[in-house]
């Protein structure tokens, strides 16, 4: 039985943010910034973390303001129906297709990298139970869940790059400025993109089922620093072990450095703490689909659970199930998704947080 | 309902669905790869697990394709190839000089193979791995070893692994260096194909495909600059005898000064082994030993310097220094940087070395400074 009296901690709702602003560079975000800004990938970094600080305190001002309501709610009240209804197709949408995204993404690296005999089915199957698992609880289970994971995902964050920093070279990472401002700027479009617009699927949990709200602010923001240095930290990690030559021959550099960790007689590391990245997939696609159970269920006051679960359960399977067939066999649609999903991603994001931004100054001033 | 995702979970993490038993598994841990007639020669050599008892057999194949030559492997031993244990592939200096493509092709897009296997040239790939050691269970071990026991100890020898190959294909501004093997002529057995390798050269190669190869000091000098050598034994001269010294703990810095200038720091440690010199004084000793053996330093990283350089072939990666430093210069001359502006760099060596107490030195029974304090 689902209960709208859901409270959890704020450490757990932070949780939520190490894994949301992380899942989406594996296996495109990384490769793509790396492919368009070279060893000036770090300056994209940069130049995107300053930016999606920016971006993260108007997302927690908009937060905020919403208090009792979740954000959607929120518009509800601000927008004629006809507008909210548009919007809200769209952010159901975007949720399904982040989910979609992030899974296939993670799947097609499973299949393609060290599982290349076993049917997809199977490795769909083991992801897809445990997200229907997990989405069948409330929200309190999946920020637990969050929780958990943030510290698996940080022990095995430090062991990846204390195994590969042996293998930094500082040259490397030279020359730091290519002088392609481009592609520098794509870079970092990339990377704001990816590390914030994740953070509108944690909106439907509302202000006002966090216990200790006081000090949801600071650990939000500490939150954001953290997970935008790490990715500083990973990116260089991977071209000053790697060099940019590597960084950009290979589909999965994340992967492939992790090939050169070695501790004595333990070998193939790279099996286990890639890992890591399961892990952020994971709790994003259990994050959007949360978000896309909470909007159907208040939106259409859906009481029954059952209801509720059989058509999460479909929309699941839809999104699980129908990318394998459409992008497995066009490798062009495939790539096309890959360069518009940055573009798909962020306008929603901004559209919604901008608006609701606009309001809450609007509604400040009265 | 829960319950049953529940179960399901379980019954598939199981890992049955696809096992393979370890016997239906043909093991390669060599390969070597040769090109003849418009086809790819292999030879693999594939662990044997008959009877519990490990032991190598080696098996050919030829086709057009490597990949297809390694399936009809597959067909002749009847056994899936796993290339997860793979540890060195030998390949021709046909396929190193015009066949590498499809070798690095092959190897960087298949997901099962190791980045970290060794890669060495020879003149016939076929006979090194078909060689059988006699100290040796797996000739693949015994080659790796081979290589590794000699950078350690002489630095003449390199390794180079599969990623090392990889990106200096594919940067710009450095060329490709193997180390060359062949079978020794010194041994003899009278099991067959019973025999030792012995390391000839590294052999670099330069952008119009020439192979160039380096002589054994040229060789110290390339690992001393890479700082890939562990330690090394020089034997100097003086007079009408010698002394022996060891280097250990070598690093080198290569710092781009300007366009063309470029300083080379190297740091190391010296313990002389043998000292058959005409000289007895302490104070004397030490500062011969450290002019003669920084001499000798000089002159072999000068001499490798100076390979590069009549060769055209930027093994040292110096291209990739000026990429790193004089990105905006390097972007402009990356054309015509190894075969015009090479030649024209000017290289500052400065070697900062440190000479250990000096043993049993002639007739200087009172030991070194050293020894006194």
């Amino acid at each position: 039985m689902i209960t709208i009296n859901n409270k959890i901690d704020s450490n757990n709702f932070v949780s939520l943010i190490f894994s949301l602003t992380k899942s989406c560079f594996f296996g495109y975000g990384i490769s793509s910034i790396l492919f368009s800004s070279y060893t000036s990938s770090i300056i994209s970094f940069i130049i995107g973390f300053i930016i999606s600080i920016l971006i993260s305190l108007m997302f927690l001002k908009v937060y905020n303001y919403s208090n009792n309501l979740t954000i959607l709610e929120k518009l509800k009240e601000k927008l004629n129906p006809f507008f909210y209804y548009i919007i809200f197709i769209i952010v159901i949408l975007y949720a399904l297709f982040m989910a979609m995204l992030v899974y296939y993404i993670i799947n097609y690296f499973i299949l393609s990298q060290y599982l290349t005999d076993t049917s997809f089915f199977i490795v769909l199957l083991i992801l897809v139970i445990s997200a229907i698992y997990l989405v069948f609880q409330n929200y309190e289970t999946l920020t637990r869940f969050s929780f958990l994971t943030t510290f698996i995902t940080a022990v095995m964050l430090i062991i990846n790059i204390v195994g590969v920093s042996t293998h930094f070279e500082f040259n490397n990472i030279l020359p730091i400025y290519n002088y392609d401002i481009k592609g520098i700027l794509y870079g970092s479009f990339i990377f704001i993109s990816l590390f914030t617009s994740p953070l509108l699927l944690m909106s439907f949990i509302k202000r006002s089922d966090i216990t200790d709200k006081e000090n949801l602010n600071k650990k939000f923001i500490i939150s954001i620093i953290i997970s935008g240095l790490t990715l500083i930290v990973i990116i260089t990690v991977i071209l000053g072990a790697l060099g940019i030559t590597l960084s950009t021959i290979f589909s999965y550099p994340e992967y492939i450095v992790l090939k050169k960790i070695k501790f004595n007689f333990i070998e193939s590391i790279e099996n286990i703490s890639f890992l890591l990245w399961v892990y952020y997939a994971f709790n994003l696609c259990s994050c959007a689909l949360m978000f896309v159970k909470y909007s159907l269920k208040n939106e259409f006051k859906i009481k029954s659970n059952k209801t509720l679960n059989i058509i999460t359960l479909f929309l699941m399977l839809v999104i699980f199930i129908i990318p394998n067939f459409l992008l497995n066999n066009n490798p062009s649609i495939s790539s096309f998704i890959y360069k518009i999903s940055p573009i798909i991603y962020f306008s929603v994001f901004f559209v919604i947080i901008f608006l609701m931004f606009i309001f809450s100054l609007f509604n400040a001033e009265k | 309902m829960k319950k049953i995702l529940l179960i399901l979970i379980v019954l598939l993490l199981s890992g049955c669905s696809n096992y393979n038993e370890m016997s239906d598994l043909g093991t390669i841990t060599g390969l070597g790869i040769d090109y003849k007639d418009g086809n790819f020669y292999i030879s693999a050599s594939m662990i044997n697990f008959k009877d519990n008892k490990e032991s190598v057999i080696s098996l050919k194949s030829h086709n057009t394709s490597i990949n297809t030559a390694l399936n009809d492997l597959s067909l002749i031993s009847s056994k899936n190839i796993y290339l997860e244990h793979l540890m060195v592939v030998v390949i021709s200096e046909e396929v190193y000089k015009n066949h590498l493509k499809n070798v690095i092709d092959f190897f960087k897009n298949n997901s099962s193979t190791p980045l970290s296997f060794n890669v060495i040239i020879s003149d016939n790939a076929e006979k090194i791995i078909d060689l059988t050691s006699p100290l040796d269970t797996t000739n693949s071990t015994y080659l790796i070893n081979t290589i590794k026991l000699n950078n350690e100890y002489e630095g003449f020898a390199s390794v180079v692994t599969f990623d090392e190959l990889l990106d200096r294909y594919y940067s710009e501004g450095i060329s490709l260096i193997l180390t060359k093997v062949k079978t020794s002529d010194s041994f003899k057995s009278e099991e067959k194909n019973s025999s030792l390798i012995e390391i000839t050269s590294l052999a670099t190669l330069n952008n119009k495909l020439q192979i160039n190869y380096l002589n054994k000091y040229e060789s110290i000098g390339y690992n001393l600059l890479m700082n890939k050598i562990e330690t090394t034994l020089l034997k100097i001269d003086c007079d009408d005898s010698y002394y022996t010294i060891e280097l250990k703990w070598n690093k080198s810095k290569i710092k781009v000064k300007d366009k063309d200038k470029i300083d080379i720091n190297i740091t190391s440690f010296g313990t002389v082994n043998e000292f058959n010199c005409d000289i007895t004084d302490d104070k004397k000793i030490n500062s011969y030993v450290l002019n003669t053996t920084k001499n000798k330093i000089n002159s072999i990283i000068n001499s490798t310097i100076n390979k590069s350089k009549s060769t055209n072939t930027d093994f040292l990666g110096i291209g990739k220094y000026l990429y790193a430093y004089q990105y905006k210069y390097f972007n402009k001359v990356n054309d015509i940087f190894e075969n015009e502006l090479l030649k024209d760099i000017n290289f500052n060596i400065n070697i900062d070395l440190q000479i250990d107490r000096i043993n049993n030195v002639g007739d200087n029974k009172e030991g070194s400074d050293y020894n006194k304090q």
